[in-house]
């Protein structure tokens, strides 16, 4: 039903991964920087000033200025207030994302080496991965009520099957001749599995992950908006509930930088571990 | 000879033993399974959380029978298929524009990274603030939804073009009208056709979204209906209506990215 | 010494309707440390054939014999060289050049010793840790075959070793594998679409014929071992390339 090459990462094409990547891959497979911190640093400020500006001459109750965003954010982080609603969604966050990587991987490699599982769990898959998964919230509310398991749940599963069809991708992307060299070697199964097609698998298993942190923020939110009881979708329920734009905005502030930092770190690891990925001829 | 023919990964030299016909009937059967399994769940565990299988299937069938769901579903997608036409009416040329102007790229792009990386639901209290609780607002909501993903999709596929074609088109004479008709719209097609795919799935998602957090109408309305007068087997099959649907939507984009680009699509024989 | 008695191997055709017989009647009879080259035009089944040798691909038809016992899979006696070189990309090549001892199990610092010394064999001392990406296609080439030769078979497979690279490089890697082999004496099956190549370097050429893939011919190479460097202005060189010439250009469709 779904064609792992429509959700992976394939070059020369283009799909979800290379979207967060500060670098485009051209058609010979080179990746050329857009920019850099310069002219990353010059377009924000650029932006903050027009905000400013706009803030304060557009009197729109839902734009205020910039300064007075910063100065609500400031004031939450000070009060301590915020900084109990932002551990709570990071714990949501990592159980969340951790059982969905793992459960995520460890699918994805069954899928990926034994067709028989792919063909029967591959619908199931598919239909969820395409699924605004918002939608379950109210089936599992019925389980697992209000509290931590259903947040957990929410990012679990936001992230999970992400990561299932990227890793069944990543198997399946394995060059054949490297297979073939590798049995022409002597390779037992359980070597060819080790040796051959886990490291080959690696690039799109860390994409996956990268792709699957970013949904998992973004059900981490949903989700807390949903419960309207913790972290921090709850606190922009409530502002947004107010009216009070400003206290929204700075919670968005903080939701942005929370959601970059994560990002960048799971590329961090990714660029760690696949730094051997070479430009396809 | 007793070499291992059935390779658990896929060697395209070897002869493929009747694939589809263990597939169709492993998924049959899978299927089989699940809604007994379910029944069999549902029957013992005898809760007013857990609608059976078949009792889920004539909520279905009730649903689909009333005028409930369908009025349901036509306010619901309203706002979904007008942000989504509008999210590619913008994005599309938009991520073409900033594909083919690096310099315009170069100052945009951090701004397209932070906006890709932020949950587009924490958006939604901004909009409604802006735009009040009617179908502008939900309408803004899906735009927001999809606009990034599609706009930052076709800009990357427009670089995928081969710069030697450029060059070839360049040395021939080409102008920039010239350039843009005959390689940058046929290159950057199958890009865009991924972008619709990515963009439809968040326009979902956003519709389902403020739905169920916002502005309680349409398929969010029917769902948390269900959910307060505890109709399990009602909300079980109004959330199969929405995997339905997005399936669905799913597939007619396929379809359409199969036609309109055929030749991404080698036969990928299983 | 290798046998092949009546081979025969048949694939489902590439577009789903009917079969391409890939082999078929394939008699070939290769001498203990004989080097022979396998030529025919494209698709008649040369790498097939190798394959089939290497352990790779049940036939069929008939079978496969060394020294008397028919093949069962791949072996410790055999190694190959493949085209596309098939590099792992995430190693480095000594950890690439040492993958065929790892598979079976020698240990780290006896595999890493061996390899070195075939890196240095085959002339790529002090690039021991670079990645196959950072290498062009003739070194690339050279770990292929180091990695062949490390593991100590007695029969080297090369299907189209040399065909990835131009013309230069390849003569280097000619003139480089032949130096090798006069040291350590092995059979070489050596599949090549180059007549040039295949007189250059072998003790006989088998020509194949396409599609059913069978010997056609095979035609024994009197030339000086090692080769002079004058090869090519030796008159027998140019006769017999011509010979095959003739005899291939009958064969294409």
């Amino acid at each position: 039903m779904i064609s792992p090459r429509e959700h992976a990462d394939s070059p020369p094409g283009i799909g979800e991964g290379t979207l967060l990547s500060r670098t485009l891959t051209d058609a010979q497979g080179r990746d050329i920087p857009i920019g850099d911190a310069r002219h990353d640093l010059f377009a924000l400020l650029i932006g903050g000033v027009v905000w400013e500006i706009a803030g304060r001459t557009l009197h729109y109750s839902f734009l205020p200025p910039l300064s007075n965003v910063l100065r609500a954010a400031l004031g939450l982080l000070a009060s301590g207030q915020i900084l109990g609603y932002v551990a709570a969604s990071l714990v949501s966050l990592v159980i969340g994302y951790g059982l969905a990587a793992s459960g995520g991987i460890l699918l994805g490699l069954l899928m990926g080496r034994y067709r028989t599982v792919e063909y029967v769990i591959e619908p199931y898959v598919g239909a969820l991965l395409t699924a605004p998964k918002l939608v379950f919230v109210p089936i599992l509310y019925a389980f697992l009520g209000i509290g931590r398991g259903i947040q957990v749940a929410v990012v679990f599963l936001s992230a999970f099957f992400i990561i299932v069809i990227n890793t069944m991708a990543g198997i399946r992307s394995v060059d054949a001749s490297w297979i073939e060299m590798a049995r022409a070697f002597g390779a037992k199964e359980r070597q060819l599995f080790w040796k051959v097609l886990l490291p080959g698998a690696l690039p799109l298993i860390m994409a996956g992950l990268r792709l699957g942190m970013g949904r998992a923020v973004k059900g981490m939110i949903r989700g807390e908006m949903y419960i309207a009881l913790f972290g921090m979708g709850a606190l922009l329920r409530k502002y947004g509930s107010r009216f009070d734009s400003e206290s929204v905005f700075a919670i968005l502030l903080v939701v942005v930088a929370l959601a970059l930092v994560c990002s960048y770190a799971v590329q961090l690891v990714e660029r760690r571990l696949t730094g051997w990925t070479e430009p396809r001829p | 000879m007793r070499l291992n023919m059935l390779s658990p990964t896929p060697d395209p030299r070897m002869p493929q033993l009747s694939g589809t016909a263990l597939k169709l009937g492993l998924r049959s059967l899978s299927l089989a399974v699940f809604a007994l399994g379910w029944e069999l769940l549902a029957l013992r565990l005898d809760s007013l959380l857990l609608p059976t299988f078949t009792e889920t299937i004539a909520a279905l069938a009730e649903l689909i029978a009333t005028r409930q769901l369908w009025e349901a579903l036509w306010i619901s997608n309203q706002a979904m298929v007008l942000g989504f036409f509008l999210a590619c009416f913008v994005g599309i040329p938009l991520g073409l524009l900033i594909g083919r102007g690096r310099a315009v790229e170069r100052y945009v792009d951090p701004y397209l990274s932070v906006l890709l990386a932020t949950p587009k639901s924490a958006l939604m209290p901004i909009v409604i603030m802006a735009a009040g609780l009617g179908l502008v607002s939900r309408v803004l909501v899906t735009f927001t939804h999809a606009i990034v993903v599609i706009t930052v999709t076709v800009r990357a596929g427009l670089r995928t073009i081969d710069p030697a074609l450029i060059e070839m088109a360049q040395s021939f004479g080409a102008t920039e009208r010239q350039l843009w008709r005959k390689v940058f719209l046929r290159g950057a097609l199958p890009a865009v056709l991924t972008g619709l795919r990515l963009g439809v799935a968040r326009a979902i998602s956003g519709m389902i979204s403020v739905e169920l957090l916002l502005v309680a109408v349409g398929i969010g309305r029917l769902i948390l209906n269900f959910q307060g007068t505890f109709d399990a087997a009602g909300l079980y099959a109004t959330v199969s209506v929405v995997v339905a649907e997005a399936l669905l939507l799913l597939q007619v984009v396929r379809w359409l990215d199969r036609r309109m680009a055929p030749w991404r699509f080698e036969s990928e024989v299983r | 010494m290798i046998e092949l008695r009546g081979c025969g191997k048949t694939f489902p055709s590439q577009n789903g309707r009917g079969r391409v017989v890939a082999l078929k009647g394939m008699d070939l009879t290769v001498r203990t440390q004989e080097f022979v080259c396998v030529l025919g035009p494209s698709g008649c089944g040369k790498t097939t054939l190798l394959k089939t040798i290497a352990g790779l691909l049940p036939l069929d038809e008939g079978e496969v014999c060394i020294d008397g016992r028919p093949v069962t899979g791949p072996g410790p006696d055999r190694a190959m060289v493949f085209q596309d070189f098939a590099l792992l990309p995430w190693a480095d090549v000594v950890t690439n050049v040492a993958f065929g001892l790892e598979l079976r199990s020698v240990p780290r610092p006896r595999r890493e010793q061996r390899a070195r010394e075939l890196i240095d064999a085959v002339g790529l001392a002090g690039f021991e840790l670079h990645y196959p990406r950072q290498l062009s296609g003739g070194m690339q080439q050279r770990v292929g075959l180091a990695r062949a030769l490390a593991v100590d078979p007695k029969i080297l497979l090369m299907d189209e070793p040399f065909g990835s690279v131009d013309a230069q490089t390849r003569r280097l890697l000619q003139e480089d594998l032949m130096a090798l082999l006069e040291r350590t004496h092995k059979t070489v099956i050596f599949v090549t679409h180059s007549m040039d190549e295949a007189v250059r370097l072998g003790d006989r050429v088998v020509l194949m014929t396409p599609r059913p893939g069978q010997v056609h011919d095979m035609v024994d190479v009197q030339l000086p071992r090692p080769r002079p460097p004058d090869l090519d202005k030796h008159p027998h060189f140019a006769e017999l390339k011509d010979q095959l010439w003739q005899q291939l250009r009958l064969m294409q469709p």
